[in-house]
């Protein structure tokens, strides 16, 4: 029997798969009416695919769905996960680095800047905790300008 | 590695920022202190230059006519440590910066005279800030020592 050269054996596969156009699909529907060579391949096509899907439905029943899918879904969340969500899933929240890294400059800054630049405190320029003389007298004062301390003492 | 060379970083500033607050760390600091030795009269009027900053202080409490600086020296001492200044008359200024905290720096100041303790106090000096002693008679007037002290 001559072999039919009018649809190849691959547009006559796409069509068993249903993944012709609409208006190939009628043409190669009303071909099939009138060679036999054709609707032979679309038969033999037509069992491979069923077998194909059958020992595809027979395995994939026969497999445990959920641990495959626990398996896989674990695989991805690793993979999205950050560095420190890994090791503290419980403890660190997103784009934890960024922030402990601003909050460690600011820390280390507001350190230096407080010993560099300490506050001016109030209060005369200086706060006399004790004075000691061996005679005569002390005395304690401060300017009404600019808060200046001064400690007048009388020797012997 | 990447990442993890950022936690290192990170875990770094944190204790050198908390390491610097220590006290460990502030007992290593010490004061600049600026000595100087004023001669106040009454006589003819004179200020001498190099006292403008501090002018307006003494005249706002005294009535010397005349500021004259004998001299001055600058100390850098760490705390717990003692310089010395001469004194004219035989007497000796001893000045040691003992902490600081709160934008203060405590000092503690021993006058001697032929080797005695005439006088001595302790204060706490705002940081950047002067404080004047006087009272010691000298050339028909007084000595005043202007002690100015910066934490370092």
């Amino acid at each position: 029997m001559k072999k039919c050269r009018t649809y190849t054996r691959e547009m006559i596969s796409r069509y068993v798969d249903n993944e012709l156009p609409q208006d190939l699909r009628r043409d190669l529907e009303a071909h099939l009416e009138i060679c036999r060579d054709c609707r032979t391949a679309v038969t033999g096509y037509t069992h491979i695919d069923a077998a194909v899907r059958h020992t595809l439905d027979s395995h994939v029943s026969s497999m445990d769905t959920s641990a495959i899918s626990s398996t896989v879904l674990e695989a991805v969340r690793k993979k999205k996960q950050p560095f420190f969500r890994r090791y503290f899933p419980n403890a660190m929240p997103g784009k934890i680095v960024l922030q402990l890294a601003s909050i460690a400059a600011i820390v280390t800054a507001a350190t230096v800047w407080n010993q560099d630049n300490p506050v001016m405190p109030a209060g005369p320029s200086a706060i006399v905790t004790s004075v000691a003389a061996d005679t005569g007298s002390v005395m304690v004062l401060e300017s009404a300008s600019g808060n200046h301390t001064i400690i007048w003492y009388t020797e012997s | 590695m990447r990442r993890l060379s950022i936690l290192i970083v990170i875990v770094t500033a944190l204790v050198m920022g908390i390491l610097s607050g220590t006290p460990e760390a502030a007992a290593e600091r010490g004061a600049v202190s600026r000595v100087r030795i004023i001669h106040a009269a009454s006589g003819p009027p004179y200020l001498d230059p190099r006292l403008r900053d501090v002018a307006g202080e003494l005249q706002s409490v005294f009535r010397y006519t005349s500021y004259r600086l004998l001299n001055e020296q600058t100390l850098s001492l760490a705390f717990n440590t003692t310089g010395t200044v001469p004194i004219p008359g035989g007497r000796l200024l001893e000045l040691t910066p003992v902490g600081g905290r709160q934008g203060r720096i405590e000092f503690r100041i021993a006058i001697l005279k032929n080797t005695v303790r005439v006088f001595a106090t302790d204060f706490r000096l705002r940081d950047g800030s002067s404080i004047t002693i006087g009272g010691p008679g000298f050339e028909k007037g007084f000595l005043l020592f202007n002690i100015e002290g910066r934490s370092r």
